[in-house]
């Protein structure tokens, strides 16, 4: 499967002088389809995705979107082919869920214009799409925090991008939403487009990707097919407690030592 | 007063052409501008309870005046262009400090600098209301930090219009991409915005259509906090309907409070007196309301 997105050996630190948040990470993203990210707190996942995005610069290291350095596209050819939906959307103002779907077109207008009804006609597509239909007019700062992240998700689909980066979208939900959240992601991958997205839960990786990319001190300790990197072993490494990875009806399950690290390896 | 009246008495036309109609032009700029660089201010720090007189903008002003009153004789001028001048200072130094210092979010740092910078001009205010001359110099102070347009002239409205004019059409035709740069950082950028330029554009701005009003006008408080509050209220959240519904709303209330000024007692009362109350009363009511969001 080709790459979409390449990060080769890849340095950058916060600050000068700071401890350096990726040190020597590459991995690469496969085209149309899921990859999921995990690592303990602190592991560099957010840093890597603003890495993706291009928000953030490698210090040293090249970041590759199509075969092309990120640096050699325009702000708004990235923001057609990358969208990002962050871990929890600070909304200040109390916009409708339409009118804040439709943020997600920015990358298709230029500073001074304004949308217009081809682009609420996106967006109100792409609230269908998360199952929001009938809220569309809603002050969106009312919603569920599930429906919140779900607006979130619906704005970056009206962005049509071909990578889609999420940064913990589960975190916060309750299992419906979780799995609701899922099968949308499930859904524009095998619509063509690629999705990437960081996660705390192992088994949500399991459930959802085809791709992992295991981290630890802005490090990748393992990447590729699920199957061959979710172990026990390569979780025990990731996290640094014993991880035993069991399958229950054919799913991915994670059982993870107490504080007394009794020992399941 | 009927308009025949203007084309045969001359001192009705001078009155109406020489007095009346430049302040109510200075009263429609002011609250235009000060509206829409509130909405302006509110949107970029993603915080409704900002306003222009944030980041030692108010505090540079009244500091830039004062100076000119006390020690540069207080030529009209000159006064103005020391508020202007210390107004943008005031923005630049509570920048300045903000990306120097090490401390919590960006929006938090720019607060804290403006909070600082606000205090040292205002201890700088304080001082020269201290050395000013108390029969001469500190009722002209006085007069100019309530602020008002009883002395506005022609001429200081063909000066400033031109730099409110511009200041209000670049916000006017970026309004829609408020949204945008409201949002954080990371996705305003992943929405393809280059977020520190646009935003350096539209603050700049709103500082100049702040500064140029403010030059004129003296210390106006509370318009650019409210208007933008109400103008949401009415127009709903999306600045491409809200940052035109404040401007109009802007211009509306300082024309009526201006109105007020005139005609309410004798004498005049200081604008800034009568936009603080109808101002502070209206925060209040919306405080009280249900539905008020102060994140961040």
């Amino acid at each position: 499967m080709k790459a979409l997105l390449e990060i080769e050996d890849a340095v950058f630190g916060y600050g000068l002088g700071g401890i350096e948040a990726l040190r020597g990470l590459s991995a690469a993203v496969p085209e149309g389809e899921v990859t999921a990210v995990l690592g303990p707190n602190g592991a560099g996942k957010t840093t890597l995705l603003h890495l993706a995005i291009g928000f953030l610069a490698p210090r040293s290291g090249r970041v590759l979107f199509a075969g092309k350095e990120l640096s050699e596209y325009s702000r708004r050819e990235l923001g057609r082919a990358i969208a990002l939906v962050p871990q929890s959307e600070r909304i200040p103002f109390q916009y409708t869920v339409l009118e804040y779907a439709t943020l997600g077109r920015a990358p298709y207008l230029s500073p001074l214009e304004m949308p217009g009804p081809e682009d609420e006609a996106i967006a109100e597509e792409a609230i269908a799409q998360v199952g929001l239909a009938g809220l569309s007019k809603r002050d969106i700062t009312t919603l569920s925090g599930g429906e919140r992240q779900l607006a979130s998700i619906a704005r970056s689909i009206a962005q049509r991008p071909r990578l889609m980066i999420l940064d913990e979208p589960m975190s916060h939900l309750d299992l419906a939403n979780k799995s609701r959240v899922l099968e949308i992601l499930g859904s524009l991958a095998s619509n063509g487009t690629t999705v990437l997205f960081t996660t705390h839960e192992p088994e949500v990786a399991a459930t959802s990707a085809r791709t992992l990319i295991l981290m630890r001190e802005g490090r990748v300790l393992a990447s590729g097919p699920l199957t061959e990197t979710m172990t026990s072993e390569a979780l025990t490494a990731t996290y640094g407690i014993p991880v035993r990875v069991a399958r229950f009806e054919g799913r991915a399950i994670v059982v993870w030592a107490n504080g007394a690290k009794e020992a399941y390896v | 007063m009927s308009p025949s009246v203007l084309a045969h008495d001359e001192m009705a036309g001078r009155l109406v052409w020489g007095l009346r109609l430049p302040r109510i032009l200075a009263a429609v700029m002011l609250g235009m501008s000060l509206s829409t660089a509130g909405m302006v201010f509110q949107m970029l720090f993603g915080n409704p309870l900002v306003e222009p007189g944030f980041l030692g903008v108010s505090q540079g002003a009244a500091f830039g005046a004062c100076l000119g009153i006390v020690f540069l004789g207080g030529q009209a001028m000159l006064v103005q262009l020391l508020a202007a001048l210390f107004a943008f200072l005031g923005m630049g130094f509570s920048y300045f400090l903000a990306k120097k210092s090490r401390f919590g979010g960006w929006v938090l740092r720019l607060v804290l600098a403006g909070i600082a910078v606000s205090a040292i001009f205002s201890a700088g205010v304080g001082a020269l209301k201290y050395v000013a001359d108390p029969l001469r110099q500190l009722p002209e102070m006085t007069f100019w930090l309530l602020g008002g347009l009883s002395s506005v002239t022609w001429t200081q409205v063909r000066i400033v219009a031109p730099v409110v004019a511009v200041a209000l059409i670049v916000m006017y035709a970026m309004r829609w991409r408020l949204n945008i740069l409201a949002l954080d950082e990371a996705t305003a950028f992943s929405l393809g915005a280059a977020p520190g330029v646009e935003r350096a554009i539209l603050l700049a701005a709103a500082v100049a259509a702040t500064a140029a009003v403010v030059s004129i006008a003296g210390i106006i408080n509370w318009v650019g906090l409210i208007v933008p509050h109400i103008a949401r209220r009415i127009f709903g959240a999306d600045s491409k309907r809200a940052l035109p519904g404040a401007a109009l709303l802007g211009g509306v209330f300082a024309l009526l409070c201006d109105d007020v000024v005139r005609t309410a007692t004798a004498g005049e009362i200081p604008l800034g007196i009568v936009t603080s109350l109808a101002g502070s009363i209206i925060f209040m009511l919306i405080l009280m309301s249900r539905n008020v969001k102060a994140e961040r």
